[in-house]
């Protein structure tokens, strides 16, 4: 009887294929992406401890790149760039935490929430040149600002602050970057339970109390989230330091074009790994910041709601 | 906005109506957030109007409107009439980029949807779904020249493979794959796995289950990866700088050129708009197909 | 199947009948394991054509593993056999057996219409359109919903979607249609007319049905064979009156809600007849486990509460009266009847009051026929 019952069970493995179907194409699409992306993503970590000659690597550890970078001045460039992306990150954070908290939870008309959900992917797919490009004429000391200022007589000769300038950066990315604060944010606090917050209008607490006690932890993922989203590419956004600081507001992005053009490899990568090792550090408070919730697998729940 | 504005009741017999510094005091805190956030939406969109207003303004490069032309089109699609020598030139070279972008977005577009309809279904079906997730959303959170440089250091340096067209589409299936893959699982997460079953319960062959059950009901899955592995394709910038052997795609136009202090802005103004105007229409079409039909979807599925 | 046919032969349901005897399932030794709980344990069942079997149990019992398993939709941990229609499907997938399944949620497919939905089983055998949609617009007759062919799914109300369920796997002529619990999800009026619908489909096509619930109420009200399940093994089998009748376990007695169930030790055993101690009192009755009744084991009374008299008993005859002294308690009123429960030396017993105009509370005794009860083991194996 257990031998039959052991050859029928041997025999049964070939019943219904299509999930260990898909877990094939699962398990190899994860093989090639890992080594095609993930493990050039961490390489430039290591990258960054090597010398290049042209384009030969030799395999030596050393930090002279470091050394290099910052004896040429790559403090004061990270340090500047930390320090723009980091404003703007608390700057958008402010403006769009009870943006999205409205959006969640107080807004009941429901074309006008399609309207702004539009409003607020439709830049994700817009050309980020097209979509700055147009400060510099309107900022410039001949442009649209100053003639309206002078004309008012509120300043007697041109601003000029207002295009090539940190101040021009700092708007550059205020609007580059709003959307990806907001729906995180607006996410999580969305799938917060209407019950929580009637539960804790019920005891008695005040609206301060709810969003302190209440819908601050709830919304922490959602809020790391969205200073991840924010913050690590405005440390490497090419397109507004450019437009916007127009060589005057030199961040990193523009140095890792001028390193790579001129072959000096291991500098561009040591700059990189840099903002690499800072993006890493923030993924793991993201881990830390979804724990409470469930932890990553959550998301999916959330995702079905 | 309804929440904030309560209509008064009426069934009431005496309404009771609050005093409107407690009306103000209590509601401040709601305007003033919907009022900054629509501010941002404002100064989002308005270098984006701007800019169509512009482009058919003949002075474009002082931000003053009026004085409507269609010179900066007209220029762009024929040549400068006015630099008679370099007429075809322009042309040549504002087309062969947009050519070559349509093609690398119709590439992106169609990996995009293959891969995001292979791991989208099963992905919130396995144990480590978390921290796949997260592998597949890293480029989200590298910023791009990172990303960028880090991928050429490997091939370039490291493999020592020339840099192509194929560095520009792995460049770009690498940026567009993680929106893709989350259009897809926002339906495949909804999708009920119970139908297979019962499909195989009818006599469904599992190629069947695949093509009559499944890619049916993850149709507005797979249609939302494709228009946004295409539109993140077409405009993606940041990769392809370094991802390329001297191949141009209209976004690296656009950007050598809007950082170049000469007259040809006004063109990019004008190619910028069509870009845009494109962009916009395709986000609605994408917007409705993946979110417009998952409501539908998703009550179908809680009914059934 | 002559109705779907629409071949005017009212006879063939007769013919399956006749042919009533004979074997269309076979489950040999199925076993079924998640990880480390076992969901099914040795179980071997078969089913005859034109039979109304149904799967009881509660949920954890092993029922609906059990119907998945005969639908090829889950694979067993290990099994001997199973024959569905005379083929050998033990190691066939779901696709290639010929039962189909009526499921608890449905599962009707959302992007399709009511006729595609119902089609599909026919789509999938190569059958033509024209063809297909005369028998989809003839099922739906059966069951009740002409003209919802072109219905999305999503307008349907919650019963019609389980018609339509019903439909969809009807429409293939299965040899064995699975119902997995169809009813759960209705509401309880939907639900009872349901039940007699569903008696009165399988009454015109003479069609198996192997029905999983965890209601005793539909259970007994359809089938003309019960299996009650648990932990994965088969408990008792049998028609419907046997289970309700004579349970052959403690369990089986309290799953059918007999209300009292009064534990004691087996005092005396003669044949079909076994007599309970409980404390100092000697209860008699019918024995209804499997084997003989081995004095000095536990058993346990089964009354249920109807059969209770209130009242001093009529005679003193100990051979075919149980009674008891007893002290009045609480009265619940339920409508058509009157539940009293009563205060007795071996704990409370309730009865089942009919007549209104009895005078209830001040019953001091109560009696039962000992034919009324059961007596089984307590512990089922």
């Amino acid at each position: 009887m257990a031998l039959a019952e052991h050859a029928a069970g041997m025999k049964l493995r070939q019943f219904l294929p299509r999930l260990s179907v898909g877990i094939w194409s699962l398990s190899g699409f994860t093989f090639l992406w890992v080594i095609g992306i993930v493990v050039p993503l961490l390489g430039i970590l290591l990258f960054s401890f090597l010398q290049t000659k042209g384009i030969k690597v030799q395999w030596d550890l050393t930090i002279k790149a470091y050394e290099k970078l910052f004896f040429y001045g790559g403090g004061p460039l990270i340090g500047r760039t930390i320090r723009i992306a980091a404003t703007m990150t608390v700057i958008e954070l402010l403006l769009a935490f009870p943006f999205a908290l409205w959006l969640a939870k107080g807004a009941k008309n429901q074309n006008l929430k399609l309207i702004t959900f539009t409003l607020l992917t439709v830049p994700f797919f817009l050309s980020p040149v097209a979509r700055v490009i147009v400060w510099r004429s309107v900022m410039s000391v001949h442009g649209l600002v100053n003639t309206a200022l002078l004309d008012i007589g509120l300043v007697s000769e041109p601003v000029e602050w207002l295009i090539f300038s940190e101040f021009a950066v700092h708007l550059g990315y205020l609007g580059q970057y709003f959307p990806a604060m907001v729906w995180p944010i607006f996410l999580s606090v969305a799938l917060i339970d209407d019950e929580y917050l009637e539960a804790s209008k019920d005891l008695g607490a005040s609206r301060l109390r709810t969003l302190v006690h209440v819908i601050f932890p709830l919304a922490l993922p959602g809020i790391v989230a969205g200073i991840i989203f924010t913050f690590v590419p405005m440390l490497g956004d090419t397109v507004v330091p450019q437009q916007m600081g127009g060589g005057n507001v030199m961040m990193i992005s523009h140095n890792v074009y001028t390193m790579i053009g001129a072959s000096n490899f291991v500098m561009a990568a040591a700059l990189s790994a840099i903002i690499l090792a800072i993006m890493l550090a923030f993924q793991v408070l993201l881990w830390a910041a979804l724990r409470p919730v469930g932890g990553l697998n959550n998301v999916f729940a959330s995702l079905r709601r | 906005m309804t929440a904030l504005a309560e209509p008064p009741k009426l069934d009431d017999a005496a309404p009771r109506k609050l005093p409107l510094a407690q009306k103000i005091s209590e509601r401040w805190p709601a305007w003033g957030s919907i009022f900054i956030g629509y501010f941002v939406l404002l100064i989002i969109y308005f270098p984006i109007l701007w800019l169509m207003i512009l482009s058919i303004s003949s002075e474009p490069l002082t931000g003053f409107a009026g004085d409507w032309t269609l010179r900066w089109y007209d220029d762009m699609l024929y040549g400068t009439g006015q630099r008679e020598g370099e007429a075809y030139a322009v042309n040549s070279r504002v087309f062969d980029p947009l050519f070559l972008s349509l093609k690398l977005a119709f590439i992106t577009a169609a990996l995009c949807m293959v891969a995001s309809l292979l791991i989208g279904p099963i992905l919130p079906r396995v144990r480590f779904r978390g921290p796949l997730l997260l592998g597949y959303l890293m480029p989200l959170m590298v910023p791009g020249i990172v990303a960028s440089v880090s991928l050429f250091l490997f091939y370039r340096l490291g493999l020592h493979w020339k840099m192509g067209e194929w560095s520009l589409g792995l460049a770009h299936f690498v940026w567009a794959f993680p929106f893709a893959l989350l259009a897809m699982l926002v339906v495949a997460s909804r999708f009920d796995a119970r139908l297979l079953e019962a499909a195989a319960d009818l006599g469904a062959s599992p190629w069947r289950r695949f093509w009559q059950i499944q890619v049916p009901i993850l149709k507005p899955g797979i249609f939302a990866a494709g228009f946004f592995g295409f539109l993140l394709s077409f405009n993606e910038l940041p990769f392809s700088i370094f991802m390329r052997a001297g191949d141009i795609t209209l976004p690296i136009y656009l950007w050598i050129q809007s950082g170049a202090h000469n007259s040809s802005v006004p063109l990019i103004f004008a190619l910028s708009t069509l870009i845009t105007i494109a962009s916009i229409i395709l986000t609605f079409i994408a917007i409705k197909v993946a979110f417009g039909e998952r409501t539908v979807r998703a009550t179908d599925v809680k009914k059934t | 199947m002559a109705v779907i046919n629409a071949s005017g032969s009212a006879s063939v349901s007769d013919a399956v009948r006749v042919a009533g005897g004979e074997q269309i399932l076979e489950v040999v030794n199925a076993t079924h394991r998640y990880g480390e709980v076992t969901a099914l344990d040795h179980v071997s069942i078969t089913a005859r054509r034109g039979e109304f079997l149904t799967l009881l149990g509660e949920s954890g019992s092993g029922k609906t593993t059990l119907l998945r398993i005969i639908a090829g939709l889950e694979r067993p941990s290990a099994i001997n056999r199973i024959t569905i229609d005379g083929t050998d499907a033990t190691l066939l997938p779901a696709n290639k057996r010929n039962t189909t399944t009526v499921f608890q949620h449905y599962a009707l497919f959302p992007h399709m219409s009511v006729g595609e939905n119902i089609e599909y089983g026919l789509r999938v055998r190569g059958m033509p359109k024209p063809e297909r949609r005369q028998r989809a617009e003839k099922v739906l007759e059966l069951i009740r919903l002409p003209g919802l062919y072109e219905r999305r799914v999503h307008q349907l109300s919650g019963g019609q979607k389980q018609r339509i369920a019903l439909a969809r796997a009807l429409v293939t002529e299965p040899a064995i249609l699975l119902l997995d619990e169809p009813l759960g999800a209705l509401d309880e009026k939907l639900r009872i007319d349901m039940q007699v619908e569903l008696k009165e489909l399988h009454e015109r096509l003479g069609l198996t049905f192997i029905y999983v619930t965890h209601s005793q109420e539909e259970a007994l009200t359809m089938s003309d064979r019960i299996l009650l399940m648990r932990h994965g093994r088969v408990v008792q089998e049998g028609p419907p009156t046997d289970l309700f009748e004579r349970p052959v376990a403690r369990f089986v007695a309290e799953f059918m809600n007999v209300e009292n169930l009064l534990d004691g030790t087996i005092e005396r055993a003669s044949g079909a007849e076994a007599t309970v101690r409980i404390g100092s009192h000697l209860l008699r009755g019918p024995w209804t486990g499997r084997g003989a009744a081995m004095p000095g084991t536990k058993a346990c009374v089964a009354v249920r509460a109807e059969r209770i008299q209130l009242g001093p008993a009529p005679s003193h005859d100990a051979q075919s009266i149980n009674h008891l002294p007893c002290r009045p308690g609480v009265t619940i009123y339920k409508g058509k009847y009157v539940d009293q429960m009563l205060g007795t030396e071996i704990g409370p017993v309730k009865a089942r009051v009919w007549d209104r105009s009895m005078e209830i509370s001040t019953a001091t005794a109560f009696w039962w026929r000992a034919n009324d009860c059961a007596i089984m083991p307590v512990e089922s194996e």
